[in-house]
């Protein structure tokens, strides 16, 4: 039978117990290491040279699975997505409505504009608002991956396998396999509009 | 004998001629069973030659006897009737001349009375004559004979009437009337009456003679047939005698020879000799018969005599053997004996010892005893400070569990540091839109930005972390409560088995009471046996001098069964000698 070392036991908690007081408020040095390192970051200079001229800004997210990206040009904010209020007779695409600081917009599902079944199970807690002069509404995603560059001219061709209905609504396809979403066109599309008549 | 009876018994011719047709029916009877002379018995045989003699002598007897009873017979005539005849008409004749000379009487006498004295004599010699005259008529009952009388009767009547005119006429006094009356009629009446009288005596004696005749001729035949039947018979008898003497004797003889040559044979030994059959039925056949059967018997037997020796002597040899055999054991078992006696010293002595340590040991039970109450008080309090392990074990718990819903709280805590880095995030993603709008200006601000968005990313990742961290604390709690539990489980085993323990311990006190129980008795036992065993080396002396006798009877049983052995062995040597 293991004898147990009650004083070994005492000694670790003890440890534990300091290590934890002291991991709240850090030591002089290790202030002076903190601050040091993120000096010498600041201090850097981007690497690279992006300048809205030549590149495009995107904006990178994450929805059922497909990998997209958006021209920043159009974002008008990203926030939480928090509560949809389903709209009746409305088509598949349109989840509902969400209200953001007041202003009532449209969420609509690129997946199921698409014509992508959709496999619905994630959660969709972050929502792109996008806008053009005309057309605002919108899209909910996964998960906001981040913003990144890409060449105006030289965004990469879809790889033949998407070529299509959406491929009149994509502009190619990043290094990052991230699909870049046509936003002007897709804002502008006739179909997106839910006539009242229809 | 048989010469003083044929003297005596002469036979008649009659009788001779019954007598051989006798004998030969006789000789028939026994040619007829001379076929089977061989088979009759020395008996019959005797009784058959004898059987004929004696018939012959029955004859000769029975002729004689007969021939004896006819001269009887006539003898008896001879004397009874024809001298008693004589005799009577001599009588007669007397009366006769006594009435003559009464009648002369009368005449001469003058007193009447003398005259009627002689008149009544007169009537006295008529009745004695007539009396005698019929005595005559019944003896003779010839033809001749009563011939004769009725001339005497005739002559008698005749002379009576002339008699009776004299005598009346001499009673008239008349006697010359009388005198010629006698010369004319009573004279020759008398001379008459004397004829046929004197007839009649010749006839009795011509009679007579002629009966003795007759008699003498019987004697004379009868005499002969005696002589020749006897002769007969007895050259027969000795014929006979010769040939039953030869041929019995040789019929006994040569099958008794041959007997005694087959008891030669078995006198000598040899059973193998042959006993010629023999199917007769005489004494001799069953003799011999006997004697078959008696070879065969005595074959078997001594076949049977010869196994019997063999097994015999087999036997003393096997006897002769296990006597050896007993003889060892004998003197084996008191040897054995004598180590059993010294043995059950040695058992004494151990018991001794058995006792003491059966003292020893209920002692030692006792203190047992004691120890097992001790263990038993040692148990309980085992269970009493199991029953506090378990108590602190479900604090500890507890304290785990405290701690867990602790960790809870700081993952809450965690998320909301979660919340406020996404929240974050998203802030730095729109200033850097907004950056971009603001194009040249807002380029510091997109620096900003995008710091902004590092740290936020570095908080969300050490918020993992810390969710890792947590998650690590939460499973082991888990463990920790599950080790918790298997303590208490354990401790939960432990209480049962304290309290099967105790169960052990109180089995254990019960067991070992008994044991001291039990060991008082062995040691009782022990005592007792000492006295037992005392007995028994008693008894084992005994049995030593028992079976020192024993070891004795098996020497002489030895010497006994060397004799056995011996006389079997000469029995054989005996029996071998027969020829079976």
């Amino acid at each position: 039978m293991k004898k147990i070392v009650w004083n070994e036991i005492y000694n670790r908690l003890e440890n534990a117990r300091t290590a934890a007081e002291r991991g709240l408020t850090p030591s002089h040095e290790e202030k002076k290491m903190i601050l040091r390192a993120r000096a010498k970051i600041l201090a850097q200079a981007p690497k690279n040279k992006e300048s809205t001229e030549t590149h495009l800004k995107i904006v990178k997210f994450l929805l059922n699975g497909e990998k997209y990206a958006v021209d920043s040009a159009f974002i008008r904010e990203v926030c939480s997505l928090k509560e949809i209020t389903p709209l009746p007779c409305t088509p598949p695409f349109v989840l509902g409505i969400i209200n953001v600081r007041g202003q009532i917009l449209s969420v609509v599902d690129i997946n199921k504009f698409f014509g992508i079944p959709g496999k619905g199970a994630n959660v969709l807690n972050k929502t792109i608002i996008v806008h053009t002069s005309e057309m605002e509404f919108a899209i909910p995603a996964e998960t906001i991956t981040g913003v990144g560059y890409i060449a105006r001219d030289e965004i990469p061709p879809l790889p033949p396998t998407l070529t299509n209905i959406r491929a009149e609504y994509l502009r190619g396809m990043t290094g990052e396999q991230f699909i870049v979403l046509d936003m002007a066109r897709i804002l502008s599309d006739k179909r997106i509009v839910v006539s009242e008549e229809a | 004998m048989f010469l003083i009876w044929q003297e005596f018994y002469p036979t008649s011719g009659l009788s001779l001629a019954k007598k051989h047709k006798c004998e030969t029916e006789e000789k028939q009877i026994h040619r007829g069973d001379k076929m089977n002379f061989r088979d009759m018995k020395i008996g019959t045989r005797l009784g058959l030659g004898f059987g004929l003699v004696l018939v012959l002598l029955v004859i000769s007897t029975l002729v004689g006897n007969r021939s004896m009873g006819k001269i009887q017979d006539e003898m008896n005539q001879i004397y009874n009737v024809n001298v008693v005849s004589m005799e009577l008409a001599y009588d007669m004749l007397d009366s006769m001349a006594i009435i003559s000379r009464e009648t002369r009487t009368i005449l001469l006498l003058e007193d009447f009375n003398a005259k009627q004295e002689s008149s009544s004599k007169i009537e006295e010699a008529r009745a004695r004559y007539n009396k005698d005259f019929a005595s005559l008529k019944e003896l003779d009952n010839t033809v001749e004979g009563k011939a004769l009388l009725a001339n005497v009767e005739n002559a008698i009547d005749s002379g009576k009437i002339s008699n009776d005119k004299v005598v009346s006429l001499g009673l008239a006094g008349k006697s010359a009337e009388a005198v010629s009356e006698i010369n004319r009629d009573a004279m020759p009446g008398m001379a008459k009456i004397e004829d046929s009288l004197k007839k009649v005596v010749n006839y009795q004696e011509e009679r007579s003679k002629t009966r003795f005749n007759e008699a003498a001729n019987e004697y004379t035949r009868t005499r002969l047939f005696m002589l020749i039947t006897g002769g007969t018979a007895i050259l027969l008898g000795i014929l006979i005698s010769w040939l039953i003497t030869f041929f019995i004797t040789r019929s006994i003889t040569n099958p008794l020879k041959t007997a005694v040559g087959v008891a030669e044979q078995i006198a000598a030994r040899n059973l193998r000799v042959n006993v010629p059959a023999n199917e007769s039925r005489s004494e001799i056949g069953f003799l011999i018969q006997s004697f078959h059967k008696m070879v065969e018997n005595l074959r078997e037997e001594i076949r049977q005599i010869m196994e019997g020796v063999s097994v015999l002597a087999s036997s003393a040899t096997e006897i002769s053997v296990s006597t050896v055999q007993f003889a060892s054991g004998a003197a084996e078992s008191a040897a054995s004996v004598s180590e059993t006696t010294a043995t059950m010293e040695e058992v004494r002595q151990i018991v001794q010892v058995s006792s003491q340590k059966a003292k020893y040991i209920s002692e030692i039970a006792q203190k047992a005893m004691q120890v097992s109450q001790n263990g038993q008080e040692s148990v309980n309090e085992t269970i009493k400070r199991m029953d506090l392990i378990q108590e602190q074990m479900a604090s500890i718990a507890e304290s785990i569990v405290q701690f867990s819903e602790q960790s809870q709280a700081i993952g809450e805590l965690i998320s909301i540091v979660d919340d406020v880095a996404e929240q974050s995030n998203l802030l730095a993603v729109n200033a850097s839109i907004e950056a971009a709008k603001a194009e040249e200006h807002g380029q510091g601000f997109a620096v900003v930005a995008h710091e902004i968005k590092s740290l936020a990313e570095q908080s969300k990742q050490a918020t993992a972390q810390v969710r890792r961290i947590l998650n690590d604390i939460q499973k082991a709690t888990s463990a920790a409560v599950m080790a918790t539990e298997q303590g208490s489980k354990a401790v939960d085993a432990g209480v049962k088995q304290s309290t099967e323990a105790s169960e052990s311990i109180k089995t254990m006190a019960n067991t070992i009471s008994e044991a001291t129980h039990a060991v008082t008795q062995i040691a009782v036992t022990a005592q007792q046996q000492l006295t037992g065993i005392d007995q028994v080396a008693l008894a084992m002396n005994n049995i030593e001098q028992a079976s020192n006798q024993n070891v004795d009877s098996a020497r002489q049983l030895e010497t006994a069964a060397l004799k056995l052995d011996e006389l079997g062995r000469r029995l054989k040597e005996l029996v071998e000698q027969y020829q079976v």
